[in-house]
């Protein structure tokens, strides 16, 4: 089990700077709320409410995902219901399910992948909007002293 | 002890139930900058070095890093706090502030450190105050022996 998840974790990209910012380990999570992640993101657990990702989302096999979410790339390997934006590329593996609709111009589904729900093409010329609303935590402690 | 480790250690591990074995990785965000907020309900463990806000309950140990800023109301059996807490937090297990930590709230536990340091403002209450006896007894003697000497 665990060779398997160190094989998925390099689907995430290691982007220059990138830290670990958040890790969660154990046999169950669900978290409810409300995500903006500057990069990327790795779920194997449940998630429900609304998520703004400016890099890859990963929805891991184990993932159960019920969101609105935009994003620049997804790969959906586990569950997802919802209404999904991606600005870049969105991947439903064999093993994904995805029930909802996907509003994006570059859309692969695997042999064996469910796909139940619309696609929309991205509107043209208008860049969809994705997180920025995330501060950079130095800048917001710098602003915070102010 | 200080060790950033998410899996408990032997001191920590005793009496609070916590399933160790294969840790398996149940959520992953890497980068710059993230913040969360919401209800957070984890079995295990969790490490946080970007911005939470909410409610959680931690079945195992909640590791808040040096990066971390947590605004949330916690009920959780182990904390290690390197950042910054804010809140309201019960602990069936210990609470450990370290060197640099920052913690401003309330906090009901039976064992709890504070490194040198570490800056704590608030409460603290005890859990076996209301006559619920607990096997922790020994070791919070042992816990507060270790501050007095620190």
């Amino acid at each position: 089990m665990s060779n398997h998840l160190d094989a998925e974790k390099s689907t995430l990209p290691s982007s220059p700077d990138g830290r670990r910012l958040l890790a969660v380990i154990g046999s169950s999570a669900t978290l409810t709320g409300k995500f903006e992640i500057s990069d990327s993101i790795e779920i194997e657990c449940m998630i429900a409410g609304e998520l703004k990702v400016g890099g890859k989302l990963v929805i891991g096999q184990n993932g159960v995902v019920n969101a609105d979410v935009q994003t620049k790339d997804a790969v959906i390997k586990g569950r997802y219901s919802g209404n999904l934006i991606v600005r870049g590329d969105c991947e439903i593996t064999a093993t994904g399910h995805v029930d909802g609709n996907i509003e994006t111009d570059s859309l692969v589904v695997a042999k064996g992948g469910f796909f139940n729900g619309n696609v929309i093409k991205s509107p043209a010329g208008q860049e969809t909007e994705v997180p920025g609303a995330v501060y950079l935590l130095n800048e917001r402690r710098q602003t915070a002293r102010k | 002890m200080l060790a950033r480790t998410l899996v408990p250690s032997d001191s920590h591990a005793p009496s609070t139930g916590v399933k160790l074995g294969n840790p398996v990785t149940l959520l992953t965000v890497v980068g710059q900058a993230a913040r969360i907020e919401g209800k957070f309900d984890i079995a295990d463990s969790l490490q946080i070095e970007c911005e939470i806000g909410g409610e959680l309950a931690v079945g195992g140990q909640l590791v808040v890093g040096e990066k971390g800023i947590v605004r949330a109301n916690v009920r959780t059996v182990d904390a290690i706090i390197h950042g910054v807490y804010e809140g309201n937090m019960v602990a069936s297990g210990n609470i450990e502030i370290t060197s640099t930590g920052r913690v401003i709230g309330n906090i009901e536990t039976d064992s709890f450190v504070i490194n040198k340091g570490g800056f704590f403002n608030g409460n603290v209450t005890r859990q076996t105050a209301e006559g619920k006896p607990k096997d922790s007894a020994d070791r919070l003697e042992e816990e507060y022996a270790v501050v007095a000497n620190a």
